[in-house]
């Protein structure tokens, strides 16, 4: 019997972010919503969800006059998409 | 993107897909820096080597100290602004270059200040260690983004410093073409490697 794929990740945009975030080390929320293509109210609750889970990180800072917030993986997040890849990879026989 | 359940197969091409648009690209204007320095350290070697050539007065070459005004520009800057992303790359070669700012920094210090106790303070030993500290700095960027031209020019750029290190070993006395040696070292290892990577940055971006 195939274990679940874990269902914080197993979401479009959510997979799309930690996909991205995986290889930056961190990048600023306008990045995000530039490769993903999603409105930044859909993006702020999906980053809401990871960031609950503990998958990463969200800091919000000065730059200048204007806010940004910038996101990074944590460890745990790293290590449940490496958990996700190998049950996708189970998934697809590969 | 909406959310929708979506099958394994879609997964996998979704993050092949995602893989793809976040391939690290050089961010437009990035040899900027090299430039910035690199058309200081030449404009300042020039200025060095005719005011002492000509005066006779060698204190001039206190000029190179100016060496750091192109940092405090930068980095102010910088200060209100921060790139839209950071990758593991962009990282070691700010700490690269962190390194070699510090290592002048401290250079510096130590000369000044056994200077200080000797009673003379012997600038001379600041240009070759300076070019060492830059071409080090620009060849392990080289290297990391992987442009061999860059590796190539520094690799020349370093021959300088060690010439002038061992004209100082045998005991040669200061001539102020020695500045000039060092601007055509600093043409080779800071302006001409801004060029390359801002000619391989607008071709990437």
């Amino acid at each position: 019997m195939l274990k679940e794929l874990n269902p914080i990740i197993h979401s479009q945009l959510r997979l799309s972010i930690m996909t991205l975030l995986l290889s930056v080390e961190e990048a600023d929320f306008s990045w995000l919503k530039e490769q993903t293509g999603a409105t930044a109210g859909n993006i702020s609750v999906q980053l809401d969800k990871l960031s609950e889970a503990g998958y990463i990180e969200v800091r919000k800072e000065f730059v200048g006059r204007k806010t940004r917030t910038s996101c990074r993986m944590t460890e745990k997040g790293k290590a449940a998409m490496a958990e996700y890849v190998a049950d996708l990879k189970k998934y697809l026989n590969l | 993107m909406e959310e929708r359940k979506f099958t394994e197969k879609e997964s996998l091409e979704l993050i092949s897909q995602m893989i793809s648009a976040s391939r690290q690209r050089l961010q437009k204007g990035s040899g900027n820096p090299f430039l910035c320095y690199g058309y200081s350290s030449l404009a300042i070697s020039v200025a060095t080597f005719l005011i002492t050539r000509f005066s006779g007065n060698y204190v001039w070459n206190l000029l190179w100290i100016l060496m750091f005004v192109p940092a405090i520009v930068l980095w102010i800057k910088d200060r209100g602004e921060k790139p839209e992303t950071t990758s593991y790359i962009d990282r070691m070669l700010t700490n690269t270059w962190k390194v070699v700012l510090m290592l002048m920094v401290l250079s510096l210090v130590v000369i000044v200040c056994s200077g200080l106790g000797d009673g003379t303070i012997n600038m001379m030993l600041m240009l070759p260690l300076a070019l060492i500290f830059v071409c080090t700095g620009t060849l392990i960027t080289g290297l990391t983004i992987g442009e061999g031209g860059i590796v190539g020019m520094t690799t020349i750029a370093f021959v300088m410093p060690v010439l002038l290190l061992s004209a100082m070993v045998a005991g040669d006395q200061y001539l102020p073409v020695w500045n000039l040696a060092g601007g055509f070292s600093f043409l080779f290892s800071l302006v001409i490697p801004g060029h390359i990577i801002n000619r391989k940055s607008s071709r990437s971006c």
